[in-house]
């Protein structure tokens, strides 16, 4: 059954837009991500223009990892003065976002821009991923201790850093500022890329900040629920390119697919899940370079500048 | 073919029977629909134009019906990808105004069989005499070559050598596909005709709009003129599906 996309300018089966949402929400809720970053790449595949993309999975991010965010927040598993950090230096990176989003739009190298950053970002963080979790499944079965130890004495040069602050619920004494930059970071690339950057967010709090693992999924889900909000209202604001009925098709997916993924995730090793994540994400890196260096289907684009004359 | 569609075609029939004095052939078309809405459940649409020449003298002569639709024009900027450090670049541009959104050129035989080149970029017939306001397509520039390669790839330029019929010497009909793509705004449907390869100095041409209505029209005129009352009501929408879902499948 075709649906018209008001901004998308195209109809789409709906139940192809259905499934999409469900298969996405259930990565997300899975592996405790967004699921922009398998999102924003099948939208551009299945014809929505790069910036509409990007735009209308901010909507949807919004609403699974809202999703997320309440189940952990029952549980007590989410760090309000950790997330509140985060967002602090979230909403410079919003608003830098945009900017660059702009900017990239008007020049022309948006979809350069995304395939580039998205086949940085994704190799590197998937083949991390990938690594330590074979390294902590090995652990495992050697009946060792896990990589990311808490003993007295982990410090190095970011505990020497000025402006310390109590994480009470994550029991961690570091200085706001490094939390601070990487709310920053993630944000902006959240906005650039279509992606909440939960995938990004869950490692560095976990080896970077030594947030423990229990506060990580929760925190980070609050931290996209927030940004992806903020996302959301400044991309209607600024380009007018959120696509409602694109955008609630997916979401009515989505959520339903977070809890269906959540629910699986509670039956697999955290190891075995974060191997499975490294994958994904590698895969969709892989093919975001092939696409860079293989000889384009289209060597030529078209846009519209404008009504003629 | 809708009842008006049939009348419409009886009653062309009937006038082209009933205005035998005239010394010169005359066009009598009519289009349907005279408007396009697109709607939530929009996925293309036909146009149908229906046509009868009058006022044809013996010997009758051989007529050739061309017609012509043509959306929107817009301002377009045509990139090049080029190949920079292995990597695919956007690199060379070339800016092309006023290029219709949607163009379709329908006749009854070839346009080679039907005048010559002459004839045919003289008077704008068929697709590459039609995409440009002044000119006829440079076959030399890559730009202009692969937007149209391009656009007939999407459905968006049409060039259709069959796509009119006669269903007798004097009256015709063309279905004309407007795709599921198509651009809102106002069309223009052209016939023209030609008796033994010479064009006769009668058009028809009629306007046809194409504008969103219901859902569509209301997501896109809200995103634009209320833009943050739109983004803070799609915000307010994902976190309750959110809330939703959470207490939905809430396991105690």
């Amino acid at each position: 059954m075709p649906v018209y996309l008001p901004i998308a300018d195209f109809p789409v089966d709906i139940f192809l837009l259905l499934a999409l949402g469900l298969a996405v929400g259930f990565v997300s809720g899975m592996f405790g991500v967004g699921g922009g970053f398998l999102m924003t790449p099948l939208l551009i595949f299945l014809g929505v223009s790069p910036a509409v993309a990007v735009a209308t999975v901010a909507t949807h991010i919004t609403a699974s990892s809202f999703s997320g965010t309440l189940s952990y927040w029952r549980r007590r598993a989410v760090d309000f003065e950790m997330a509140a950090a985060l967002l602090a230096g979230g909403l410079i990176g919003t608003w830098s976002g945009i900017w660059v989003f702009t900017t990239l739009y008007s020049v022309g190298q948006l979809d350069l821009m995304l395939s580039f950053s998205f086949l940085i970002l994704l190799t590197a963080v998937g083949g991390l991923m990938l690594m330590e979790s074979v390294r902590s499944m090995a652990r495992v079965r050697r009946n060792k201790p896990s990589l990311v130890s808490r003993s007295a004495g982990a410090h190095y040069w970011l505990h020497g850093l000025p402006l310390k602050f109590r994480f009470r619920r994550s029991k961690i004494y570091i200085s706001v500022i490094p939390v601070f930059g990487i709310g920053c970071v993630i944000a902006v690339m959240g906005v650039i890329m279509g992606i909440g950057g939960g995938f990004l967010l869950v490692p560095i709090l976990i080896y970077f900040l030594r947030v423990p693992s229990a506060m990580v999924v929760g925190t980070a889900a609050m931290l996209t629920t927030a940004t992806m909000a903020l996302a959301t209202v400044m991309h209607a604001v600024t380009s007018h390119l959120v696509d409602a009925v694109l955008a609630t098709i997916l979401m009515m997916g989505g959520v339903v697919g977070a809890q269906f993924g959540a629910h699986a995730a509670q039956k697999m090793p955290p190891e075995r899940l974060r191997f499975l994540l490294g994958f994904l994400i590698l895969a969709v890196g892989f093919r975001f370079g092939y696409e860079l260096v293989s000889p384009p289907e289209h060597l030529y684009t078209i846009r519209v500048l404008g009504s003629g004359s | 073919m809708s009842a008006s569609v049939r009348i419409a075609a009886a009653l062309l029939t009937t006038l082209a029977v009933l205005c035998p004095s005239a010394r010169a052939e005359r066009l009598i078309a009519t289009i349907a629909p005279s408007k396009i809405s697109i709607s939530a459940n929009y996925s293309g649409r036909d146009i149908v134009v229906f046509g009868a020449i009058a006022g044809t003298e013996k010997p009758q002569r051989n007529y050739d019906v061309v017609v012509t639709v043509v959306g929107p024009r817009q301002d377009l900027i045509v990139r090049r990808k080029e190949r920079v450090w292995g990597i695919w670049v956007n690199r060379s541009s070339s800016i092309l105004i006023g290029v219709p959104s949607y163009l379709a050129v329908s006749a009854n035989r070839p346009f080679g069989n039907i005048a010559s080149s002459e004839i045919l970029r003289y008077q704008r017939l068929g697709l590459k005499n039609r995409v440009f306001l002044d000119q006829a397509v440079d076959p030399d520039d890559p730009f202009q070559i692969n937007l149209i390669n391009a656009r007939i790839q999407e459905g968006l330029f049409v060039e259709e050598p069959r796509g009119v019929t006669f269903f007798s010497p004097t009256t015709f009909r063309a279905e004309i596909p407007l795709p599921k793509s198509a651009q809102t705004g106002n069309y223009k449907v052209e016939v023209q005709i030609l008796a033994d390869g010479r064009p006769i100095d009668e058009t028809f041409s009629s306007a046809l709009d194409v504008e969103k209505t219901g859902l569509p029209e209301f997501v896109v005129t809200s995103s634009i003129n209320h833009s943050l009352l739109y983004g803070l009501a799609m915000m307010g929408l994902a976190l309750s599906a959110g809330w939703f879902a959470s207490v939905a499948f809430r396991r105690n």
